[in-house]
């Protein structure tokens, strides 16, 4: 580790601390923690919302997976870009018509029930905690090469750095910490482009060319197939990725911070454009790193992939640009770890604590101090189970917080802005069974279940084949969700039916005076 | 199994805006198949050529063949996500525009 490194480290985390500073004199009230008041603007948002998509799992990740499995990065990468089309045409403007804080907000707004609330926001904490485990575990294997820090002392100063965002500058602290280092990570890899490309005559065809003999799967690293053999596994992950988005609590939680539908609707257009140039880049670099740094090299640093990015930036910029890009990453760690925090506790305090418990009648003062301490609770949690995770391979843990959202959170959302005659129990149940099934379907997966002893948690052939299970398991929460209301609706109706009033506002919305103040 | 509270903010708006009312209007309807006709359409379309490419690029070989240099078809389809994501953006942003522009004559016309 170098001078360069050290003081790089030392402006990221000087900056991000000034950052929260400033944004703690703004968070007075509970509001402003759980959505930074709602004022964020169209770019502010979409380069937020880039900040949460453009995680170290995605930057390292992708660039890694481009790098050692050539072809197959793309079923890792578009369905992402895809998946804001699904959050653009079905969920985001009827998300910030009917919400408030939570999603939780949004689905009791139909179905005013203490059952539902205290459901989603459950379903909210334990998705978001399976996200945090896979940025945790991530980050601990990072750190310990980025720095030779060990793991178990990674973590522990990433839980830290993060809870402090998020104590005293909650949304709003979490949201200008993502901006900046979207913009950061985002002006990093454009550097790291053009200096890669520089070495490739800015020969974008001949580089696909120099790909045919640049790793040991020869012309084959050009063509699909390289890590995946099945359709079925492939399109399993796609439609977890798809349609994960679009249940993910902390990237919801993001269309609330706005103030209006047409300003969540113009963030998802920058957050795409954003993603469409990085994506372009990300794929170059990939092939830069495989072919300038090699594949042993990569595969030697981390079997996964992800020091592809921080050895090529070395390889070509020195050690300022290494230093750099490990301090983006860094940050970028931070970031969306802190996101999710705030989503989980805002989940915790809003919902279960104030409109369940306190029935809506909380202080600000209570639920200020009931969200800080949500938030040591969850990072307590997340930190010690990632302790005990490390030596298991847990890169799928992103995925399953993914596919957990599109199977138990997606379906009830859709049901709940149109379909008139979804109710209550086929919005209770629809989670609870996506949420199992998901979780059981991972633990009969060959995630969890491998033949070869040591390799996964349990020796032993898997029951359930495919490694993602979102084309079971989506299915499924709809199903469930369909179950469910044919047999809630045999039961009496005890509150009257507000679909009108529902659909009248998710496509009206900030036009109704009143309807979604904060 | 209780109730939630209302506040009373929403219990007063509640009374003012008549929504079973705008729901039935013909306008509103037609707002909404309108809307339908549009995003059921697309969705479909996007969703369709995200699935297919894993088929595709797994179960034949229709996509190997190059098309410039050694970029073959199976590069092609995976980077037209970028431009094709985009313009389904930009068609959306364009349509909503005009939907915005509908919905605000309706409550206009209800005197919200």
């Amino acid at each position: 580790m170098g001078i360069n490194v050290i003081i790089l480290f030392a402006v990221m985390t000087l900056g991000t601390l000034f950052i929260t500073y400033y944004a703690s004199k703004k968070t007075k009230t509970a509001g402003s923690f759980y959505t930074a008041g709602g004022g964020l603007t169209a770019r502010q948002n979409g380069l937020a919302l880039a900040g949460d998509f453009m995680s170290a799992s995605t930057f390292l990740g992708l660039i890694g997976a481009f790098s050692l499995t050539g072809y197959d990065g793309f079923f890792l990468m578009y369905p992402a870009l895809v998946s804001f089309l699904v959050i653009l045409f079905l969920v985001a403007e009827p998300l910030r018509n009917l919400g408030k804080y939570t999603l939780g907000d949004m689905v009791t707004a139909r179905y005013k029930f203490k059952q539902v609330r205290a459901v989603t926001a459950i379903n909210t904490i334990v998705i978001s905690i399976f996200y945090m485990l896979g940025q945790l575990v991530a980050a601990g294997a990072l750190f310990k090469l980025l720095l030779g820090i060990p793991f178990n002392v990674s973590v522990i100063i990433v839980g830290i750095g993060m809870l402090a965002f998020v104590l005293f500058g909650g949304m709003t602290a979490t949201s200008w910490v993502q901006i900046i280092k979207a913009i950061l990570l985002v002006g990093g890899t454009f550097i790291l482009f053009v200096m890669v490309m520089w070495q490739f005559n800015f020969n974008f065809i001949g580089i696909f060319t120099d790909m045919k003999t640049a790793t040991p799967f020869g012309a084959d690293f050009l063509n699909p197939g390289v890590k995946y053999t099945s359709g079925w596994d492939a399109a399993s992950l796609t439609l977890g990725l798809l349609l994960g988005t679009a249940g993910l609590p902390h990237v919801l939680v993001r269309f609330l911070t706005v103030p209006n539908a047409q300003v969540a609707r113009k963030s998802v257009v920058w957050v795409m454009w954003i993603m469409g140039a990085f994506h372009v880049m990300v794929i170059f670099l990939g092939f830069g790193a495989a072919k300038l740094v090699g594949t042993d090299n990569i595969i030697e640093a981390n079997p996964a992939g992800n020091m592809a990015a921080p050895l090529l930036s070395q390889l070509v910029g020195g050690d300022l640009m290494f230093a750099f890009i490990s301090a983006v990453s860094f940050a970028t760690i931070l970031a969306v770890v802190a996101g999710i925090v705030v989503t989980g506790a805002t989940a915790f305090s809003h919902d279960l604590f104030n409109e369940i418990i306190k029935d809506g009648k909380a202080t600000e003062k209570q639920q200020m101090n009931m969200v800080r301490l949500a938030s040591i609770i969850i990072t307590i949690i997340s930190i010690t189970l990632s302790l005990s995770l490390q030596q298991f391979n847990v890169a799928f843990l992103a995925s399953l917080a993914f596919t957990l959202a599109a199977s138990s959170n997606l379906p009830v959302i859709l049901f709940t802005i149109y379909w008139r005659k979804f109710n209550k129990t086929g919005a209770i149940f629809g989670m609870l069974v996506g949420l199992f099934g998901t979780l059981l379907l991972v633990a009969f997966s060959p995630n969890v279940w491998n033949p070869i002893p040591g390799a996964a948690l349990i020796t032993g052939e898997p029951i359930f084949p495919l490694a993602s299970p979102g084309i079971i398991s989506i299915p499924l929460g709809f199903f469930a969700c369909y179950i469910g209301t044919l047999v809630g609706a045999r039961k009496k109706q005890i509150v009257e039916d507000n679909f009108s009033e529902i659909v009248v506002k998710s496509n009206t919305g900030s036009d109704v005076k009143g309807v979604v103040q904060h | 199994m209780s109730q939630m509270n209302e506040k009373i903010p929403f219990e007063e708006m509640k009374q003012q805006i008549d929504y079973e009312h705008i729901a039935s209007t013909e306008e509103f309807k037609k707002l909404l198949s309108n809307k339908k006709k549009f995003i059921v359409p697309f969705t479909l379309f996007y969703m369709a050529y995200s699935l297919l490419l894993p088929f595709l690029a797994l179960y034949t070989d229709l996509l190997n063949q190059p098309v410039v240099g050694d970029i073959t078809f199976a590069w092609i389809y995976g980077i037209s996500f970028i431009p094709v994501s985009l313009l389904v953006c930009s068609i959306y942003v364009k349509k909503a525009a005009y939907f915005d522009e509908k919905a605000k004559e309706i409550l206009e016309k209800e005197g919200l």
